[in-house]
């Protein structure tokens, strides 16, 4: 098995009119998007953007996806054959709710609008675990008792 | 050097199909939020239509959840080409030098958008800056570096849609179904579990989202209630008056009686619109109140004219321009009822706007003047 499996950063030469094209106007767009940026400094705080920004590429790149990659190593060397998939979709799956769920599990949102009950009304860490136990069930039954593509 | 990948899930296909469905889910996020732009700072060339009433509540409901649905999608992405980090050597010559480089603002620029549009639904505002502007710069810096990864990227697109690679390896194949499918699950779940803030028939299923359909004052989630908004105090001032004035022949001041009364004569109008939040929740009530068309006239203003309605609230959203469309619409309304009682305070007590196919931070409470322009 090759190291770096088809990882697509394509061997093809960057050159030709489609490109070009493509590296002008894209280009141009985005300085516009700079430059607007830039026009509304004092409400877009591009510092502070630039920081956020950085600082999302630095937590994806060198904490999320090793923890992914090393979670999956760990699974392909270790799990049986008919639970490899039941638990890669369990870890998928549960690993993008709680992420995508931050912003509600924390519940500052309550802290902006004291008086507004309808900000934030659920208990979130309850449904979310009840979310996660539904999820878990399904991996289990599908460790269990197979799925349709497991035999081919 | 780095770590060594040997998932057979990771192709030029993976990465091509993900891809694809990023780009359809962005592409949407971009239309339909610069059209929620237009809508709430319109140039002159540019009329947003009254009807139909739903259209701003799917625009924008589609912009929340395609948004939401490309966390999970985004990621799956990242991990097909996340070798490529560790490339060696990282560049070879100067177009692959820029097309790398500016992998940092598509992916952080993308990272930033969901991030912080996931934060804002759910009233977390903590980075310091303002949420709108970057939003929408930041739009148009990952838009221009999309294009040019697209224009990079498009000989092997399109030669992975082809299926070249496909057929080669069926091992692989199933890796990559799998993983493709597990991607979709989650993507599937996240959905269930938040858009039926927006789509009634999910309402129950809306465990994880920041807002309920039914939960709120008169079963309605409020934006902003009274007291944040700081006009709690003065709503219940006897010396409360709305005044209709501008370009009109009889400029008018109405008590919240004489309000009333128009309401219980032939002014009066009720009507199912939705309240469509910009931050993607929707849902229909029944409405009740004066038509501001028939106020208009009343007040003798021209036909065709635009009009300010003011709110008592200071600062953002406290007052909006509603186009000759949407002032004439037989279903505007300064609505005094909502669910067939009186306006609680934190929906806009004593009187409020309420128009057909209008974003919900244009439908300005607690009013205290409508000005024709």
């Amino acid at each position: 098995m090759s190291e770096l499996r088809a990882a697509p950063d394509g061997p093809e030469p960057l050159a030709g009119w489609r490109w070009w094209t493509g590296l002008a106007i894209g280009s141009a767009v985005g300085l516009f998007g700079l430059a607007g940026l830039a026009v509304d400094a004092a409400k877009t705080m591009p510092g502070v953007w630039l920081k956020w920004l950085i600082g999302l590429l630095l937590v994806h790149d060198f904490l999320l996806a090793p923890m992914v990659h090393l979670t999956g190593r760990r699974l392909r060397d270790r799990a049986p054959e008919s639970w490899r998939w039941p638990l890669q979709l369990g870890l998928i799956t549960s690993g993008v709710l709680v992420l995508a769920s931050v912003p509600v599990l924390v519940g500052v949102g309550r802290r902006t609008q004291p008086g507004n009950a309808s900000v934030l009304p659920g208990n979130y860490p309850l449904t979310l675990a009840v979310v996660l136990t539904v999820v878990w069930l399904a991996v289990l039954a599908l460790g269990t008792w197979g799925m349709p593509r497991r035999r081919r | 050097m780095g770590p060594t990948f040997t998932s057979p899930a990771r192709s030029e296909r993976t990465t091509a199909l993900l891809g694809v469905a990023l780009g359809v889910l962005f592409g949407v996020c971009l239309l339909t939020g610069l059209l929620s732009h237009l809508i709430q700072q319109p140039p002159g060339w540019f009329a947003w239509p009254s009807r139909p009433v739903w259209l701003y509540r799917w625009t924008q409901g589609l912009h929340v959840f395609c948004g939401i649905a490309a966390v999970p999608v985004l990621l799956a992405k990242l991990w097909s080409v996340y070798p490529n980090l560790y490339r060696w050597p990282p560049v070879r010559g100067v177009a692959h030098a820029i097309e790398r480089a500016g992998i940092v603002p598509l992916l952080g620029g993308a990272l930033l958008l969901l991030v912080t549009g996931l934060m804002n639904i759910g009233y977390w505002y903590g980075w310091g800056f303002d949420f709108i502007r970057t939003h929408y710069w930041t739009a148009w810096i990952v838009t221009g570096a999309l294009l040019v990864h697209l224009a990079a990227k498009l000989p092997a697109l399109r030669r992975a849609l082809a299926g070249q690679h496909a057929a080669a390896d069926s091992a692989g194949d199933l890796e990559r179904r799998r993983f493709l499918v597990a991607t979709g699950v989650a993507v599937g779940v996240l959905l269930l579990t938040t858009a039926g803030s927006a789509l009634t028939p999910l309402r129950r299923l809306a465990v994880l989202s920041p807002r309920r359909q039914g939960v709120g004052p008169q079963g309605l989630p409020v934006n902003k209630d009274a007291r944040s908004a700081g006009v709690a105090a003065r709503l219940d001032d006897p010396g409360w008056r709305l005044a209709v004035g501008g370009r009109v022949a009889n400029p008018v001041t109405l008590t919240l009686d004489d309000l009333r009364s128009r309401m219980a004569g032939p002014m009066g109008h009720a009507a199912r619109l939705p309240i469509a939040c910009v931050e993607g929740w929707s849902q229909e009530a029944r409405w009740r109140g004066v038509r501001l068309r028939d106020l208009l006239e009343e007040a003798g203003a021209p036909a065709g004219a635009s009009v300010r309605v003011q709110s008592l609230q200071r600062g953002g959203y406290s007052s909006a321009l509603l186009n000759p469309a949407h002032a004439r619409d037989p279903d505007t309304l300064l609505a005094l009822e909502l669910n067939s009682a009186p306006l609680h305070p934190d929906h806009g007590y004593p009187v409020r706007l309420i128009a057909p196919n209008n974003p919900g931070v244009m439908q300005t409470k607690w009013l205290e003047s409508v000005t024709v322009l």
